[in-house]
């Protein structure tokens, strides 16, 4: 199988920067101290980052079968990374006492309250 | 009316009828029981005699030697960690180079499997056909070490239900105490996710002769989309269906349907050449002898165990 140019230059930029933007994330694991801004950092690099390579990925091997399956594993993705996030982040607020040092809390009343006052 | 034998009160039978029933103690009065004496405290083995500036002499003397040791510690733990990545590497320097014509593993086993797979065992996924065809026995080994294993977790972690109702609902707050407690994004996520990854794994498990899977990936899918309903809708929903019976019984008979299938094939020469298993037309769903009916077991026996594990992990029971 030959590939063009003209599909290996946009594949390998996807391919890159979805590479740049889970290289981001995984720093970010590492240098950021609590864990919902870490969480911020996690997920960037299973949405947009494997997107982004799967993308590359499409293009470099053309529309095929092999395709279908790499659109099916970013929807597992898409679906499956929020959730846990969401899981992970009700459970720090669940189990932090000194949740109001770190961060403003506002319950789901008072966020409604605000969007009808405005 | 029986009559009873003369012999009976005192034989062996009758105190082996009792310690069934657990009216008798064959240790009762011969073993000698102590409770484990207190511990002394720490420290108290100085004696008080001794004054307070010694005691802190001592104590300094003590904490030297400590950190003493700990030094010398790290400098071995050092040495050891060093002296054995020396060897190992000198080792795989002994090896021969990859891809050698004259490695010991390039036999003639091999060379069999490669050549001779998919005419002799239909199936068209190469290591399928060896794991279950060639080599079956040492897959069913590797079976029953899984079936073992989940006995063994159940030996230590089952806990026995409490009768009372109070202490039964007090343990399934505590179980739910950090688990997502009803969490409506979960549940519409599981809602959408588990009947795919469950068809996925069945799917891994059905084509394991025609496509890389097979028993035990497709099982461990199954058994993760089992865990995932599990962590959306609590134990209510999943008791249902995955009881303790339905668990048993299906590892067992996935177990002894592999060891009865196999041992039929290799008790008519392990070449299907007089029974009726064959290997079909390679490429069809319905071929490859036996393979795929392993594959179903294998997996059966992955799905339960990785159930089981999880819920004995989390609970300690079904």
């Amino acid at each position: 199988m030959s590939i063009s140019l003209m599909q290996f230059i946009p594949a390998a930029l996807l391919i890159l920067a979805g590479i740049v933007v889970m290289a981001v994330g995984t720093l970010g694991i590492f240098r950021i101290d609590y864990v919902l801004n870490r969480l911020h950092a996690a997920a960037m690099g299973d949405s947009l980052g494997l997107l982004l390579v799967a993308l590359g990925l499409i293009i470099l091997y053309g529309w095929s079968y092999a395709s279908l399956k790499l659109l099916l594993i970013v929807m597992l993705f898409w679906i499956a990374s929020p959730v846990c996030s969401h899981l992970l982040s009700s459970l720090e607020a669940f189990t932090n006492d000194k949740l109001e040092q770190v961060c403003e809390i506002s319950t789901l009343r008072e966020v409604e309250a605000e969007e009808k006052g405005e | 009316m029986s009559r009873r034998n003369p012999k009976y009160p005192g034989s062996f039978w009758e105190h082996f009828t009792q310690w069934r029933r657990g009216e008798y103690d064959p240790s009762q009065g011969k073993m000698e029981i102590k409770a484990p004496g207190k511990k002394p405290e720490r420290g108290s083995w100085l004696p008080s005699a001794l004054s307070q500036e010694m005691r802190d002499d001592y104590e300094l003397g003590m904490k030297r030697r400590i950190g003493a040791f700990q030094r010398v510690y790290r400098v071995m733990a050092l040495l050891l960690a060093l002296t054995l990545t020396v060897l190992l590497l000198v080792t795989v320097s002994f090896l021969p180079a990859f891809g050698d014509v004259n490695a010991p593993e390039n036999n003639e086993v091999a060379r069999r499997y490669i050549e001779k797979g998919l005419e002799e065992t239909g199936a068209v996924n190469i290591v399928a056909g060896m794991i279950l065809d060639y080599r079956a026995f040492d897959t069913f080994g590797e079976s029953c070490v899984l079936f073992i294993a989940s006995c063994c977790v159940l030996i230590l972690l089952k806990v026995d239900r409490d009768e009372d109702p109070h202490s039964q609902a007090l343990e399934d707050m505590n179980d739910r105490h950090y688990e997502p407690n009803r969490d409506t994004v979960l549940q519409m996520a599981a809602r959408l996710l588990v009947p795919v990854i469950i068809i996925f794994g069945i799917y891994v498990v059905l084509n394991g002769h025609l496509s890389p899977g097979g028993g035990f990936s497709g099982g461990a899918i199954i058994g993760s989309g089992l865990i995932l309903y599990l962590t959306a809708f609590g134990f209510e929903r999943t008791g249902r269906f995955m009881t303790e019976k339905l668990i048993k019984s299906l590892t067992l008979c996935a177990l002894g349907f592999y060891c009865i299938a196999k041992s039929y094939s290799f008790y008519t020469g392990a070449n299907h050449l007089d029974s009726f298993i064959t290997p079909g037309v390679p490429g069809e769903i319905l071929s490859a002898g036996l393979i795929v009916y392993l594959n179903i077991c294998v997996g059966i026996v992955v799905a339960c165990t990785m159930y089981s594990f999880y819920t004995l992990f989390r609970k300690g029971g079904y």
